[in-house]
């Protein structure tokens, strides 16, 4: 689960760094530096969730299974930005943020 | 040669090699697309293959939950087995578990030496009589050998077939990766509002990439499983012994299990029946080497020495490699004599693709991550198929008006109808065939769910003639859609087995209502979550193919953009030039 929120947000990170989403959600171009940013932090948030899953995986499972479920959960999440700048773009932002911060409450309770 | 010319040189090769690729992944795909989209849906359908045992084999409803320690458990089935058959010789018995609450029981006597099945109240070791079916196992068995009867036949030959489409899905999905190169430029990207090809387009690759890593995983390891079969030369080069290919010290070896201690027996070899086995010491002893360590299934045999052994295998959910680990007991004494389980890498290795093509470790969250993922690889596969009509009758409309253009004239019929009335007999052939396989599958599963209900209990022959439903319903779309696309093409050849599939699909729920007590009315105040999910998951599938039918309805006006479907897009779709669309996406 915490897997799913932190890759959702890092997802939308990387899709907010493409000049073409960016526009959409936040109606404006972004600077080349912005978006760099975006997606650099987007890859940050990525390898700190397979971390996680791997060095800590929840609910006491064996890594093997952590990181397993932290791929699907990287797959569901990238479908699901993917839905979200379709349909929703304006809201990927708050989304995103929102994500992150459930993302790490559900890690800290251990989800 | 200068530098000049060899970096012309260098990009036509990278260009053609894309070509290549591209005519690869396109033509790869369309010939055993239909197959594959076969093989991709009831393969997805088998992650729930044990729901579907239970939901077609509504005896089993309302079996209690049991608290009784396993011990109990297996102790109470195995003295009721012997009760009904004391000469019995060999008997493995899946204990109960969060997917399945009954106690599946296969047991072989002195007789012919074929496995019997049993399930059992856990709580009392009745026998439950359910009525013959395939259940779930018929999607499994058909996604890799074609399975087209209860007892197995041409199942060698379907694992060959099925073996050669999934090396195509794997060539198809890395050319596909070259040919879309736009996949991860474009990874978010899907348009729908923009319509025609590059909706089509959009959909393709936003299904491809986004899960490319469960689709090369599934691809690669459904091949690995059966290497046995596919690739036997290696095996035959390093296995020998005095009487050629020495394969049980191979399956030993990867079985992690000691040559002697596998059990063989031909069909005419005399076995001793089993004495009296006290269960509680071995099972206790399995459950504190294995630290608490769920117990998948108990076993007892005699080994080829002729001793009775009792082999307790652990869980398949507790960890992701295949095959879990076994302990071996002297059944007489209850003495522990060895742990069977593969150690060495390549054997780990083989485990794991096993195991995460099989699932088993999957808990529910999970489970529909992974289903979720079969449809959309799916609909990858479907959206590809329906490009492939798309591109070719886009690109006689483009040709064509190209052609009215050039000519100056201002004929009308040179405009607007080029797709249509008639496109090329291998167009409309591949229109029919697709309309056979994507709508017609989903048609025919749902008849199956259905005579599963529907077929009176206790006829002989049952389990077969749920099949010949599911294959007469499958046949019948293909009549319908070689009818409607190739020899009169007319757009009701999607919208007639889409909405009969939504009808039978919607229906479930009902027919299940009007025939048996494990109806939602029933499971949902009882709160029996996997009675009542099959049950809503039908509902909802239903009514998804209900909507694809009115999406594609003869009357409706296509909007601007709109997805068109089958080969014949609106006359306003923007269409990319044939060069472009290629390679470009």
């Amino acid at each position: 689960m915490s897997a799913f929120l932190l890759c959702f947000a890092a997802w939308s990170a990387i899709a907010l760094g493409m000049d073409r989403h960016h526009e959409d959600a936040l109606g404006q171009e972004g600077s080349m530096r912005r978006l760099v940013a975006l997606r650099r932090s987007g890859w940050l948030l990525l390898v700190l969730s397979l971390w996680l899953a791997a060095a800590h995986p929840p609910g006491g499972v064996p890594a093997s299974l952590g990181v397993t479920a932290w791929s699907v959960a990287l797959s569901v999440a990238a479908v699901a930005v993917t839905a979200t700048v379709t349909w929703q773009p304006r809201r990927t932002p708050e989304l995103a943020g929102a994500a992150l911060l459930a993302g790490l409450l559900a890690r800290a309770l251990g989800w | 040669m200068t530098t000049a010319t060899s970096t012309v040189r260098k990009s036509a090769d990278r260009e053609g090699f894309r070509q290549a690729m591209s005519w690869l992944h396109t033509w790869a795909g369309l010939i055993l697309g239909w197959l594959l989209f076969a093989i991709f849906l009831t393969g997805t359908l088998s992650f729930f293959k044990n729901e579907f045992n239970l939901w077609m084999r509504p005896e089993m409803h309302g079996l209690p939950r049991t608290d009784a320690a396993d011990a109990q458990v297996a102790q109470k089935s195995v003295d009721a087995l012997v009760r009904k058959a004391p000469d019995v010789t060999q008997w493995i018995l899946h204990l109960p578990d969060d997917r399945d609450p009954a106690v599946n029981m296969l047991w072989r006597g002195t007789g012919n030496g074929r496995f019997e099945t049993l399930r059992m109240n856990p709580q009392t070791g009745e026998p439950i009589e359910a009525r013959q079916t395939m259940g779930g196992d018929f999607f499994y068995r058909f996604h890799f050998e074609l399975r087209t009867a209860q007892k197995g036949r041409w199942t060698i030959q379907g694992r060959w077939v099925v073996g050669v489409a999934t090396m195509l899905m794997f060539v198809a999905l890395i050319t596909g990766v070259i040919t879309h190169r736009r996949i991860f430029k474009d990874f978010f990207t899907f348009r729908p509002t923009k319509g025609g090809q590059r909706a089509w387009l959009d959909a393709h690759n936003v299904s491809g990439v986004l899960v490319l890593p469960f689709y090369l995983m599934i691809t690669f390891s459904g091949l690995m499983i059966f290497h046995t079969l596919y690739m036997p030369a290696g095996i035959a080069a390093n296995y020998k012994n005095e009487k050629g290919v020495d394969s049980n010290a191979y399956f030993a070896d990867l079985q992690g299990e000691k040559p002697e201690s596998r059990p063989r027996r031909g069909a005419g070899d005399k076995v001793e029946p089993l004495p009296a086995i006290a269960l509680q010491p071995i099972i206790d002893a399995a459950t504190t080497r294995w630290q608490g360590g769920r117990i998948g299934s108990v076993q007892a045999r005699r080994d080829a020495n002729g001793r009775a052994v009792v082999e307790v295998t652990r869980h398949e959910g507790d960890r992701l490699q295949y095959r879990p680990p076994r302990l071996l007991f002297d059944a007489t004494t209850g003495q522990w004599l060895d742990q069977a389980d593969a150690t060495s890498p390549a054997v780990k290795t083989y485990g794991v693709l096993y195991g995460l093509h099989m699932a088993r470790f999957a808990d529910v969250g999970l489970r529909w991550a992974l289903f979720g993922f079969g449809v959309l690889g799916s609909l990858m596969i479907a959206t590809g198929m329906v490009l492939w009509s798309v591109k070719r009758s886009a690109k006689s409309q483009t040709q064509a008006s190209r052609q009215g253009a050039a000519k100056t004239t201002s004929n009308i019929t040179s405009n607007a109808p080029a797709a249509h009335p008639k496109a090329p007999f291998g167009e409309r052939l591949v229109a029919g065939i697709n309309i056979a396989t994507l709508a017609g599958l989903p048609l025919a599963c749902g008849v199956y769910l259905a005579a599963n209900r529907l077929i009176p209990v206790g006829i002989e022959g049952r389990a077969d003639a749920e099949l010949a439903w599911f294959f007469s319903a499958w046949g019948i779309t293909l009549l319908w859609a070689l009818a409607c696309a190739v020899a009169r093409p007319h757009r009701l050849g999607w919208t007639v087995p889409l909405a009969a599939a939504g009808l039978v699909w919607a229906a479930l729920p009902l027919i299940n209502a009007l025939t048996t007590h494990t109806h939602l009315g029933v499971s949902l105040p009882a709160r029996e979550w996997v009675w009542a999910s099959m049950d809503l998951s039908f509902l909802a599938t239903g009514l998804l193919l209900g909507w694809l039918a009115w999406r594609v309805r003869p009357g409706r006006v296509p909007r601007r953009g709109a997805p068109a479907k089958n080969a014949r897009p609106a006359p306003s779709v923007p269409v990319a030039p044939a060069e472009t669309s290629t390679s470009g996406a």
